[in-house]
């Protein structure tokens, strides 16, 4: 939840093959006492230089209006993926950045853009499917977001789910 | 063939009478249950696979603006959202 997976390794190998990756930076899912919520552009610009320092990240970032009309446009999730083919359509999304599942499909719209170069007409062939993850937050993620937003954030975490095992 | 799916505004949004035009709201300062229960299945059923992606031009860090529909027949575009907390 909240932070930002650097794609820094898959954008190194993509970039040569005809994709552009942006991280597009949004509101704070977990505001606290270090990060609260954005009451200004120039706030929110500042804030993404703090996480692009934060995660390392390595794509170009864009940041959404106050309003957040592009993240709500896309669907609100806090750590959305998604792939739009050169044709504008979307050939996959995702709640939840999967690593070799984005892999996938990048290799697989190069694979089409190959056939399409040797003349080879291609077709969509659709695919849906759940990925199942930890509910809870794995591998010092949790101490990672909450750490950096504030205990404010943490006890508002809390007071949603509580009752849960932390 | 694209279904069209327009955004909803979500129903405290449009309740907002502040006159903050709900940019309080977008930008809660607690998180909340409503924050969390059922958005996972409005996700799903917001965009699909293989419908045409909302189009959008949004500043680059370094202020540039980027506009998605400019890449259009030339590259494949991979959009991470993100945040810090």
């Amino acid at each position: 939840m909240g932070e930002v997976s650097p794609l820094n390794e898959l954008y190194r190998r993509y970039r040569q093959h005809g994709f552009e990756f942006f991280t597009i930076y949004v509101r704070e899912p977990h505001p606290g006492e270090h990060y609260g919520p954005h009451r200004s552009l120039e706030q929110k610009f500042r804030f993404a230089q703090d996480c692009r320092k934060q995660d390392g990240i390595q794509t170009p970032i864009l940041i959404d209006d106050l309003e957040g009309t592009v993240h709500r446009s896309y669907g609100s999730m806090p750590n959305m993926i998604y792939i739009i083919d050169k044709n504008g359509r979307i050939a996959y999304k995702a709640m939840w950045t999967d690593h070799e599942e984005i892999a996938s499909v990048l290799a697989n719209l190069v694979t089409a853009d190959e056939l399409q170069a040797r003349g080879v007409r291609v077709k969509p062939s659709y695919t849906e499917r759940v990925n199942y993850i930890p509910a809870e937050y794995a591998g010092g993620l949790r101490e990672k977001v909450f750490d950096r937003a504030g205990p404010k954030a943490w006890s508002d975490y809390q007071n949603v789910f509580a009752g849960r095992p932390k | 063939m694209t279904r069209k799916v327009r955004y909803k505004p979500q129903q405290e949004e449009t309740m907002s009478t502040d006159g903050s035009n709900g940019i309080d709201t977008y930008n809660y300062a607690t998180f909340s249950r409503s924050e969390s229960a059922g958005k996972s299945n409005e996700f799903k059923n917001f965009l699909r696979a293989g419908d045409q992606a909302p189009d959008f031009e949004l500043p680059r860090l370094d202020g540039d603006l980027m506009r998605l529909s400019n890449f259009y027949g030339n590259k494949h575009v991979l959009l991470e959202f993100g945040s810090i907390t």
